[in-house]
């Protein structure tokens, strides 16, 4: 069980990136989504020892992240958002040698689990090009592979899936589910059928406070049958809904406006109830939390 | 269509810092020829520093040593759009042949011009140094200056140039133009030798065909008296005239080989650009091919130790992928490459003492070839302690680095041994350079301690005094350039203290006291 308590970072700008937040995240996969610049990118740092939190603290089983940052380090995995490579290391060669940082330092265990991984991540074939002439999504399987050499009991990743494609990104998915059934695994993301497809718990945050946290089933199960949807061909009539209902959502839908809306009474006037899904959550807390 | 390539270029250039840094290499060595009064060509005598006759020389050893600089230049315009694929978006674009092949040469022109007229600001900002020898010096004649940079600075840029723009324009290879730039100075090289062990006093086909001028100014102001080397200016006539158009004309053909051998489609260059991206793209395309081997996974599990035993491991891990790092870059083996010919060149005529042929004895060779090494080895300490402090900010991977279960001072302490290790290894290769060309001359009586004496315990303390210095720099000054630029005045700092008589060893760093070791004295 990770336990953080009022997490609070100020940058030196006066950005209040984290305003004190507090969450309890026990083992499996946690799920994290918010608009960009919403503190996600912050609160993981924090967690992943890279910066120091003006207040709060966050304890996993009783190790103290904050204050014992080689401790928590021994038994980290992280991937951040964005990261480069050396250029001319190998992935082999570069994996060996993170295994050594980590301290797998038996040869036997060490070639295991390094090659276990270049498997896992489909890098075999290229495991001995240079990592500078990786693509893209090459790339990022290596950082996943990195992150979870030495058995990680926490998990980070940023923003995992950015940059891979549907099939990659499903792979990586089910290997990080199933790594991560015994150990914390925190996941931010943008795209929200991430969460809903892999987490048993999520946090919303926005503006660097956390406005829902819950599990995903029971956060779509509070707003069943009270999301509406209607079709309007102009933007006219789009804008007089916004003003006259709390909306959640629009699409464009074939040319036309498919507006959603939030409602505990059954409305008419053209409306017509949709199966609600976490995406309108989604989107009805961040409206409802919107600073005004 | 000309206009916008070459205004491209140019902005893009100048945008660059690499263009400065190189602007500031070149000027580094016409600098120290005049501030430091034994540094440059001239020698001791009554020529003055910056004559006619010294900038001459200055100017075309700048430029022969410098063609590294000139590859540098003229190899990226076209290699950019082939190492970032942007070829793709470019030949689908009607774009001229013209504009885009000239355009990115005079681009590159101009810029090259740029760069070596450091050579002359350097030269000019020598002469303004308080410690510089004023009795040497003669009043900046830059009408002089550029009539000389014109005939041997421009006409090499445009040979030069030239060459490696339609080598790299056909290879679309970075590596043979390097190698192209090493085939010249063999040539060079094995012309010298052939000159040399001639021993005639006829020069002038060797000066005709000696691209990088050397052979031919040297030959060319051999007899001039003292008041003709602080005055004469050579003209376009005889052997100069000659060996000029012999490379203009080597130059032009480059350039015309270049524009009408190189295909404006994006088809033909995708599939004859060199094969390594292509193969690595094709990797790619078959890994998307395949199916996932298995979906759930089944990591094998592992024991962490984090003992003393880990530490020394760590550090040596660290230790080796930090050199490995430093030792697969291009520029590291260019400069190597460049300390090479310069360290067997000087090695060579170490017996040589003021026109007497002596034995070149173990001291005089120690003395030559770490003489000689020493300006190139401080350049590696100083500019690879700046990219093994910055490295992983600079490939961007310091957040995975700072989450590693690694203590600050094993990072720390394995950046100075990889650089140490590289020093070590450069040293040796120095000691090496000296043992054969002691051989070459058919001197075989090496002194295989005193030279381990001298370039171990001596020389190497020195260099890796330095790389302590600039680690140090690099770290406290948070800036790479910055302290770049700090490490290279402290360099000039000595001088002046000297000047401010300040030499008492105990405050000044890195430096010892100057000694002579001969054979007869010991």
């Amino acid at each position: 069980m990770l336990s953080i308590r009022n997490l609070a970072k100020t940058y030196s700008g006066g950005v209040r990136a984290l305003r004190g937040v507090s969450l309890d995240i026990p083992p499996g996969m946690f799920g994290l989504i918010g608009p960009n610049g919403a503190g996600k990118s912050t609160f993981m740092k924090i967690l992943a020892t890279l910066l120091d939190p003006d207040t709060g603290t966050a304890t996993l089983d009783g190790l103290d992240l904050i204050t014992n940052k080689d401790e928590t380090r021994r038994l980290l995995g992280y991937l951040p958002q964005e990261f480069g490579v050396y250029p001319k290391m190998s992935a082999i060669d570069m994996l060996n040698h993170l295994a050594v940082m980590k301290g797998i330092t038996k040869s036997g265990e060490r070639k295991e689990i390094v090659e276990g991984l270049l498997q896992q991540t489909n890098l075999w074939d290229v495991r001995k090009k240079a990592l500078g002439g990786y693509s893209g999504g090459m790339k990022q399987r290596f950082g996943i592979a990195q992150a979870l050499l030495a058995n990680p009991k926490l998990i980070i990743v940023d923003e995992p899936t950015a940059g891979l494609d549907p099939a990659e990104r499903n792979r990586f998915l089910n290997l990080l589910s199933s790594i991560g059934r015994n150990v914390v695994v925190i996941l931010s993301t943008h795209i929200v059928a991430d969460v809903r497809e892999l987490c048993s718990r999520m946090a919303i945050i926005s503006s660097g406070e956390l406005i829902l946290e819950g599990v995903p089933t029971q956060a779509i199960e509070a707003v069943k049958g009270r999301v509406w949807s209607k079709v309007v061909p102009t933007d006219g009539e789009r804008e007089a809904i916004e003003k006259a209902y709390p909306m959640i959502s629009m699409h464009r839908v074939g040319g036309l406006n498919e507006v959603r809306v939030y409602s505990e009474t059954p409305l008419s006037d053209g409306f017509l109830p949709v199966e609600a899904d976490l995406e309108d959550v989604y989107f009805r807390e961040l409206s409802r939390h919107r600073p005004n | 269509m000309f206009k916008d390539f070459f205004l491209f270029e140019l902005k893009l250039r100048f945008k660059s810092v690499s263009t400065y840094i190189y602007f500031l290499l070149a000027a580094l060595l016409p600098f120290f020829s005049i501030a430091a009064r034994d540094f440059g060509p001239v020698g001791s005598g009554k020529v003055f520093l910056n004559s006619p006759y010294a900038f001459l020389l200055i100017t075309t050893q700048v430029l022969a040593f410098g063609s590294i600089l000139v590859a540098a230049i003229f190899g990226p315009p076209i290699l950019r759009d082939f190492n970032g694929d942007t070829y793709q978006l470019i030949f689908t674009k009607p774009i001229s042949k013209f504009g885009y092949l000239v355009g990115r040469w005079a681009g590159s022109m101009v810029t090259a011009i740029f760069v070596f007229s450091g050579i002359a600001v350097g030269t000019a900002l020598g002469t303004l140094m308080p410690w510089a020898d004023k009795l040497r010096i003669a009043p900046n004649d830059f009408g002089m200056y550029f009539r000389i940079y014109a005939s041997i600075g421009i006409v090499q840029i445009f040979f030069l140039g030239s060459l490696f723009f339609c080598v790299a324009a056909l290879t679309r290879n970075i590596v043979v133009v390097y190698l192209q730039g090493v085939a010249l100075f063999a040539f060079y090289l094995i012309e010298l030798v052939v000159v040399i062990a001639s021993n005639k006093l006829e020069r002038a086909w060797a000066s005709i065909i000696d691209p990088f001028g050397l052979i031919m100014v040297q030959s060319l102001t051999r007899y001039w008296t003292v008041v003709e080397r602080n005055a004469l200016v050579p003209h376009w006539t005889g052997v100069f005239l000659y060996n000029r158009l012999v490379w203009l004309s080597v130059g032009a053909l480059a350039l015309l080989a270049a524009y009408a051998l190189f295909p404006m489609s994006a088809e033909v260059l995708g599939s004859r650009r060199s094969t390594k991206k292509a193969e690595e793209a094709r990797a790619g395309e078959e890994d998307e091919k395949k199916a996932p081997r298995r979906v759930a996974a089944n990591l094998p599990s592992v024991t962490q130790i984090f003992d003393g035993a880990t530490t020394w491991k760590q550090l040596f891990s660290m230790t080796r992928m930090r050199f490995f790092n430093i030792v697969r870059e291009i520029p590291f083996w260019a400069i190597t490459l460049i300390m090479l010919v310069f360290v067997l060149i000087s090695g060579h005529f170490a017996g040589n003492n003021n026109g007497v042929e002596v034995w070149p004895v173990t001291f005089l060779m120690v003395l030559v070839v770490s003489g000689q090494s020493g300006l190139f080895l401080y350049i590696i300490g100083a500019l690879y302690a700046g990219e093994v402090i910055w490295r992983e900010r600079d490939v961007r991977f310091e957040q995975i680095h700072d989450s590693l279960p690694l203590r600050d001072w094993t990072d720390f302490v394995s950046k100075f041994l990889a650089l140490a290790m590289v020093e070590t290894v450069l040293a040796s290769v120095v000691l090496v350079c000296g043992v054969l060309s002691q051989a070459m001359t058919g001197f075989f009586r090496f002194e295989l301690g005193h030279y381990a004496k001298e370039i171990y315990l001596i020389y190497l303390p020195q260099l890796l005094m330095v790389v302590l210095l600039a680690l140090f720099l690099q770290t406290v000054l948070g800036n790479k350039f910055v302290a770049h630029a700090v490490v290279v005045g402290f360099f000039i700092l000595i001088p002046i203290l000297y000047a401010w008589g300040i030499e008492k060893r105990m405050y000044l760093y890195a430096e010892i006291t100057p000694y002579t070791y001969s054979d007869m004295n010991g």
